[in-house]
């Protein structure tokens, strides 16, 4: 009887971990996790400086070079983080844009372990995006 | 008033001097001895005509047993707590949109796991064969007691994983998830529970 329980006790520990394993992935799975969060982070943090709440008669900049500090919010990382190549960033309109990032992990694959997964718009290859508006005076 | 060593002493000197089991009771009861103590204290000598009298094996205590023994438990509760905690978060991912915590929490639970498993494995084979080899240290105070310690945890396990499987089932949250994470609870403490017990069972004296 104990023998039994004994060996069950071993195959469940057994299983928790290889599924356990399987789910996480390895530390370079893990590292590359890590790297796409920080980039989703930062094209949030740089979306909010872009839009600038509080000061709607600020215009959009044609691009990043151009994008002056918004009061009040920290200066936001331009640059991929890792590649250090800069963000895409598109005006689509003059109250619309978009930041784009490429992710190191397919965001399909990667949008359960990503933030503001809800937000981020999916586009060809490993490219999210974010899409604000900014509210303009009238 | 006579401490219990007294009361071994003179249990032992009334066997060494010949008297019968029923007369020494009979003395003990007319000294204001209880039953219970009278029974313990006679039950320590060997009831045979040899003499002097045989002791009975008592139970031992050791630093050897305490340091052997909590380890082997510790790594158990800490091991069986992350065991449940990786089994049901994949539960929550079979049926959630799962999250950057939950892959976290698996993450920290296996690396647990990867610790803790091979340590109890090691530790509690190793004192099998001991025991196998020497069933004097069944008699180990300490074993006994930190065994009815994990019996006494895995059945408040069950117990409080009834109530609130019961409870979920009278708020209307009784669902397969719900339904799989108890089950998973009742394995695992059930599992413990039966392990320890017929432990307990195999090291008690015929």
């Amino acid at each position: 009887m104990n023998r039994l329980l004994f060996i069950g006790f071993c195959l469940v520990v057994a299983f928790a971990i290889g599924v356990g394993l399987w789910v996480v992935g390895g530390p370079e799975y893990a590292r590359m996790v890590d790297q796409d969060r920080q980039r989703v982070f930062d094209l949030d943090v740089l979306a909010d400086q872009i839009a600038c709440v509080g000061q709607p008669k600020r215009v959009l900049p044609d691009n990043l070079e151009e994008l002056e500090p918004c009061f009040g919010r920290p200066d936001a990382n331009r640059n991929d983080p890792v590649t250090n190549m800069p963000f895409r960033y598109t005006v689509l309109g003059p109250d619309a844009f978009e930041l784009c990032a490429e992710l190191a992990i397919d965001p399909k694959a990667a949008r359960r372990t990503l933030p503001y997964k809800n937000d981020l718009i999916l586009r060809s290859g490993n490219t999210v995006c974010l899409v604000r508006r900014k509210a303009v005076a009238d | 008033m006579a401490n219990r060593d007294e009361l071994s002493l003179f249990v032992r000197d009334a066997l060494v001097a010949g008297k019968s089991r029923p007369d020494i009771t009979g003395a003990l009861i007319e000294a204001g001895w209880s039953e219970s103590e009278i029974r313990e204290a006679l039950g320590a000598w060997a009831e045979t005509p040899f003499t002097p009298p045989v002791p009975r094996p008592v139970q031992t205590v050791s630093a050897r047993d305490f340091f052997i023994y909590a380890l082997t438990f510790g790594v158990l509760l800490i091991g069986a707590i992350n065991l449940v905690i990786v089994l049901q978060v994949l539960v929550d991912m079979l049926f959630e949109d799962d999250s950057y915590v939950a892959i976290e929490r698996i993450r920290f639970g296996v690396s647990v796991l990867i610790v803790t498993a091979p340590l109890y494995l090691w530790l509690t084979l190793r004192e099998r064969r001991k025991l196998a080899h020497d069933p004097a240290l069944y008699r180990s105070a300490i074993r006994k007691w930190l065994t009815y310690i994990a019996l006494l945890l895995a059945a408040a396990t069950l117990l409080g994983d009834l109530i609130a499987t019961i409870y979920a089932l009278l708020t209307g949250d009784f669902t397969l998830q719900f339904m799989a994470k108890a089950v998973i609870v009742s394995l695992v403490a059930g599992g413990i529970f039966l392990f320890y017990a017929n432990a307990m069972r195999q090291g008690e004296p015929e």
